[in-house]
């Protein structure tokens, strides 16, 4: 095994990460900055 | 999805925003109906890769994270969490008010993967994702095989496997009970071949060399 791969949990800071937008475009957490955030993961399966 | 959606419109607030992060390693198509039912007016993106399961440990959906405005996670909710759940919705709501969300709950995954492995399944992931677009299914399946192979106790890929193999199970309604039998019969198989444990730990001379 080598090093474990490091997990952001509660009161870490969430690594900033962007992500293609459904719709077109990127969007960016670093964007959404100094807004609460509440992300929801899905699955359409 | 809809329920999500209302609750946007009654909440959406000049410093709240809700992100809704669909994990499918197929390609967003699969996601497009669902957003377009809900009438979603908030900013839906699309995880192919497995980026942000792979950043926040979790291992299965439906999940609701949330962030202040720091960048700091103050709540997590791994599997289960719902707009129907009074508990889920309450900590959001305290979350908007500026309150403390309250205590998250447990979230003690079976395993961490590796560095390595991490970024083996994502590449796996990815690397499925190219072949399936240009149709070739089965050397995409494969793919996906060999990084659930890596991260057994993962259902999130585990369960992308079955919508593009049984599509009929999930679209267009989610047949539990075969998901039930078929997760017991796959783990079975999985330990009878000393890929994992009976806890879905994956054993460790399957990490790549």
């Amino acid at each position: 095994m080598t090093a474990t791969a490091p997990i952001a949990r509660v009161g870490d800071r969430l690594p900033d990460f962007a992500l293609p937008l459904l719709d077109g475009g990127t969007l960016a957490l670093d964007d959404r900055r100094g807004k609460r955030l509440l992300l929801f993961f899905w699955g359409s399966w | 999805m809809p329920g999500w959606q209302r609750f946007y419109a009654a909440h959406h607030a000049s410093d709240f925003e809700f992100v809704a992060v669909a994990l499918e390693h197929a390609g967003a198509e699969a996601a497009r109906p669902y957003a377009a039912r809900a009438g979603a007016t908030f900013p839906v993106v699309v995880d192919e890769h497995g980026l942000t399961s792979g950043l926040l440990g979790f291992k299965v959906v439906p999940n609701g994270v949330l962030v202040d405005q720091d960048g700091i996670i103050r709540y997590a909710k791994y599997g289960g969490f719902s707009i129907d759940r009074a508990e889920d919705v309450a900590a959001v709501e305290r979350f908007i008010r500026g309150d403390d969300p309250g205590p998250s709950p447990d979230h003690a995954p079976l395993y961490a993967l590796g560095s390595l492995e991490q970024e083996v399944v994502a590449t796996r992931l990815r690397l499925g994702r190219l072949l399936d677009a240009v149709g070739r299914r089965e050397e995409a399946l494969a793919e996906w095989q060999a990084a659930l192979r890596l991260d057994p106790g993962n259902l999130v890929i585990r369960k992308q496997i079955w919508a593009v193999r049984y599509p009929e199970r999930f679209y267009p309604a989610i047949n539990w009970t075969w998901q039930k039998e078929q997760l017991a019969c796959e783990r079975a198989a999985e330990v009878a071949a000393g890929i994992c444990d009976p806890d879905g730990c994956p054993l460790p001379h399957h990490v790549p060399r």
